[in-house]
């Protein structure tokens, strides 16, 4: 009965033993990998330290802006203008980065609205204009797509870049009488991101 | 858990900890600016007058008729248009009456046949032109038959149509029918 007590204490120990050391090489790892991660920070511990004052100073923040005809909301006017087949509306938009990052940016019909289905029968067309060029109808190089879902791609526009662009609004082809007298309404958003510093 | 589980677990939790404090974030700024736009189609519409004035008895002392036919664009935007002539059925009177066309000058009359568009009842070429929006043109008609013979007697009705177009839209006016016919 006692050894039997005793070989059962003595098991007991060697597992305890065992499990400890597992305990130890566990700990050691962690340790090691708090060192490499304390190492990934870059960070120092030396005790030295020493400080200085330094005089004041202003910081000012950056700031990134995009506007469109000189404001951030623009309202095409339309003068009255109707849209028909062969009659498209013809609009200079000029957008400028006015903000201190460059930017990359997009432009897409964010909403449109529509009675008797104009939208639906409608194209966008946008197309970068040359210096001193006028904006007119069937310009070539520009990205025609339907305007319900307008979407180009990205532009990188440096500080202060400023793009002229020809918005031509036109009706299709094929475009049903059920058309007539209809209306729409859209909004075209220029989305700017700033350029990765 | 053995020993390759743990290690596996602490090197993860390692790896997640380098990357972790060496967190750069990359928020970065936005902006956005609209433009905005209501726009409205315009339509087309078109009206006819003045081939009433054609309705007419011929006799032997009278064989021409004249009259005036305006083509009016009501529409909202400029459109073609086209107005032709039909015959219910075709007569041999109906080829008996010559009919010519002309655009009426600018504060001119009809009284003087110019450059013309000519057939008869039973083929008339069609009148075709441009107008802007609520503008109209007017073109003089005249109709008359030659000595009236048994051949050249009878009754003819003579309709015109006017379709205006612009691309897609269409859009008409009529039919408007007169009668002819002899004594």
């Amino acid at each position: 009965m006692t050894r039997f007590s005793l070989a059962r204490r003595t098991g007991r120990h060697v597992r305890r033993a065992g499990a400890g050391r597992r305990l130890a090489g566990t700990a050691a790892l962690l340790a090691g990998s708090v060192a490499v991660a304390l190492i990934g920070t870059g960070g120092t511990y030396a005790l030295w330290n020493d400080s200085a004052v330094a005089g004041m100073g202003t910081i000012r923040s950056g700031s990134t802006a995009i506007t469109v005809n000189g404001v951030q909301d623009y309202r095409i006017p339309t003068d009255a203008r109707l849209l028909g087949p062969g009659h498209p509306l013809l609009s200079t938009l000029t957008v400028k980065n006015s903000g201190t990052t460059s930017v990359t940016a997009k432009v897409s019909t964010t909403s449109v609205t529509q009675t008797g289905a104009l939208a639906d029968n409608l194209t966008a067309t946008l197309t970068s204009l040359p210096a001193g060029g006028s904006c007119s109808a069937g310009l070539p190089g520009g990205l025609t797509a339907p305007l319900i879902g307008y979407t180009t791609t990205v532009q990188v526009l440096p500080v202060g870049a400023v793009i002229e662009l020809c918005l031509e609004i036109k009706m299709i082809a094929n475009a049903g009488t059920t058309t007539q007298n209809g209306t729409a309404t859209y909004i075209m958003t220029f989305d700017a991101v700033q350029v990765r510093p | 858990m053995t020993i390759r589980f743990r290690l596996a677990a602490i090197l993860a939790i390692c790896g997640f900890l380098v990357f972790a404090s060496t967190g750069v974030s990359y928020a970065l700024w936005t902006a956005r600016a609209t433009a905005t736009s209501t726009i409205a189609a315009g339509n087309i519409d078109v009206s006819q007058t003045g081939f009433e004035s054609l309705q007419y008895t011929f006799a032997p002392n009278s064989r021409v008729r004249g009259g005036e036919l305006t083509i009016h664009n009501t529409g909202t935007l400029g459109a073609s248009y086209t107005a032709v002539f039909t015959v219910a059925d075709s007569t041999s009177f109906a080829a008996a009456v010559t009919v010519q066309a002309w655009v009426k000058p600018d504060g001119g009359s009809c009284a003087i046949a110019r450059a013309s568009i000519t057939g008869t009842w039973a083929s008339m070429p069609p009148l075709t032109g441009t107008l802007d929006a609520g503008t109209s043109t007017i073109y003089c008609l005249s109709t008359s038959v030659s000595a009236p013979t048994a051949a050249h007697a009878g009754s003819v009705t003579p309709a015109v149509t006017v379709t205006s177009t612009l691309g897609g839209w269409s859009t008409i006016a009529g039919p408007v029918r007169v009668t002819q016919n002899t004594k």
